[in-house]
């Protein structure tokens, strides 16, 4: 699965910044997507509320990605860091000019992107919040041919954390074997007795949770980096893997 | 501060799905924008810190309570009855120093009460059983307080102010009402002479 991490989106924004300044406008295309989510987070962030691309907040966004990347050089450090200084200082000259709510000032928006943290790393905060919400929704559609969703999801996690453990095994397990998972993949099914057999893997577990696995597997198995730590099973203290059966 | 941390999966309709750093796929209510990718960090107080609030409170509680029932003076009335008085000015011991004394502690209940509203009862009570005659009250009803080894002269005599004040007030108490009784009779009295005469 192609999830661009946050080294990846920037890499790509600093090179299709480049093609667009050497005149090849059509390079814009290819960073537009992950320039508006950008923009749009420092708007929220900005203003301490949510913002759709449809909100009026949202409406300045191509002005300033352009003004942007006209006046940007690369002598002035990272792109998205120019361009969220950018779109929140275009912010707060909007919240302020707005009759509607005089009262807005500095001080009164979002604490967080002026407070001590220096502003390169909340710009950077937001590009790794892109890039995870990206893997997030391509997780989702894996789980669309299993009729699994996220709801769902919460209520077959296991609670505890030695049967989540487990059922966290089992799913990195299958993941590293090629057949089960391609079978797992392709029947929507666990093959239980070869689990059974091969991992000694209990046989109520994987009744139990196996759309929980099915979907912690599938995060294995896509190599869906920012989601993959959450699921990798984590023995405690004392705890020992069960041995593989010959 | 310990606290679930996680991704946010989903977030419609005021619902929100974070999958936590256990692999747990949670529900929880977050009352601030936050988006799908967002990191999650619920500030949530440490067991331990609930474990340390409750040892306090309840050594705060023993002390209080050893505190409150330690004996601070001790008030003799009336050569009868001896009262343990605490730092604020409550009985919290009483003891019977003869016959009278018992007599008088099987009709009232004075622990936990102020020591001039003991004392009133006290004398209240020592009048109805006629053990006291108003005239005697203050030649036949000594009031003395005196401390416990800690030599605070000045809580001796607020002591004694407040037992004063007690007995003073029963003292008044039976005044209004002997006052009152005269009068009624006095009423009575002419009530009858005016009959006679009308007769």
């Amino acid at each position: 699965m192609d999830c661009p991490d946050k080294i990846q989106i920037n890499d790509l924004v600093k090179i299709s910044v480049q093609r667009y300044q050497a005149g090849e406008k059509e390079a814009l295309d290819d960073i537009y997507q992950h320039l508006t989510q950008f923009c749009l987070r420092v708007i929220s962030k900005t203003c301490g509320k949510y913002i759709n691309p449809d909100d009026d907040e949202a409406g300045i966004i191509s002005n300033v990605i352009l003004d942007a990347l006209d006046k940007y050089n690369f002598d002035r450090g990272s792109f998205t860091v120019y361009l969220g200084q950018a779109v929140r200082n275009r912010t707060i000259d909007e919240l302020r000019k707005e009759k509607r709510r005089p009262s807005v000032t500095v001080s009164s928006l979002d604490t967080d992107i002026l407070s001590s943290r220096t502003e390169e790393a909340v710009f950077e905060d937001i590009i790794d919040d892109i890039a995870r919400k990206q893997e997030i929704q391509a997780f989702e559609q894996l789980l669309v041919p299993f009729e699994l969703d996220f709801g769902e999801l919460v209520n077959v996690s296991p609670r505890q954390s030695k049967t989540r453990v487990q059922a966290q095994r089992a799913a990195w397990l299958i993941a590293q074997d090629s057949e089960l998972s391609s079978y797992v993949i392709t029947k929507g099914m666990l093959p239980h007795k070869l689990l059974e057999k091969k991992f000694n893997l209990n046989r109520s577990i994987l009744d139990r949770y196996r759309k929980y696995i099915i979907a912690a597997m599938l995060i294995h198995v896509h190599s869906l980096g920012y989601l993959k730590p959450y699921v990798l099973p984590v023995l405690e203290e004392g705890e020992q893997w069960l041995e593989l059966k010959e | 501060m310990a606290g679930i941390k996680g991704i946010v999966m989903e977030n419609k309709n005021g619902h929100t799905v974070i999958l936590t750093q256990q692999g747990e796929f949670r529900r929880v209510i977050i009352d601030k924008p936050i988006e799908v990718g967002e990191l999650y960090y619920e500030h949530s107080i440490s067991p331990w810190k609930y474990a340390l609030a409750a040892v306090v409170i309840m050594a705060l509680t023993i002390i209080g309570t050893l505190d409150f029932f330690s004996v601070k003076a001790y008030a003799q009335v009336s050569d009868s009855l001896e009262l343990g008085v605490n730092r604020w000015s409550r009985v919290v011991t009483t003891r019977a120093l003869d016959d009278q004394g018992t007599a008088l502690l099987q009709q009232t209940n004075l622990k936990g009460k102020k020591i001039d509203v003991a004392v009133e009862e006290i004398a209240d009570q020592a009048v109805v059983q006629g053990d006291l005659e108003q005239e005697d009250t203050w030649k036949e009803f000594p009031l003395q307080a005196s401390d416990k080894g800690n030599k605070d002269q000045e809580f001796i005599e607020r002591v004694e102010q407040h037992m004063n004040k007690g007995l003073q007030k029963s003292i008044d108490k039976r005044k209004s009402n002997n006052n009152s009784d005269k009068g009624l009779k006095k009423g009575q009295e002419k009530n009858e002479n005016k009959n006679n005469k009308d007769n």
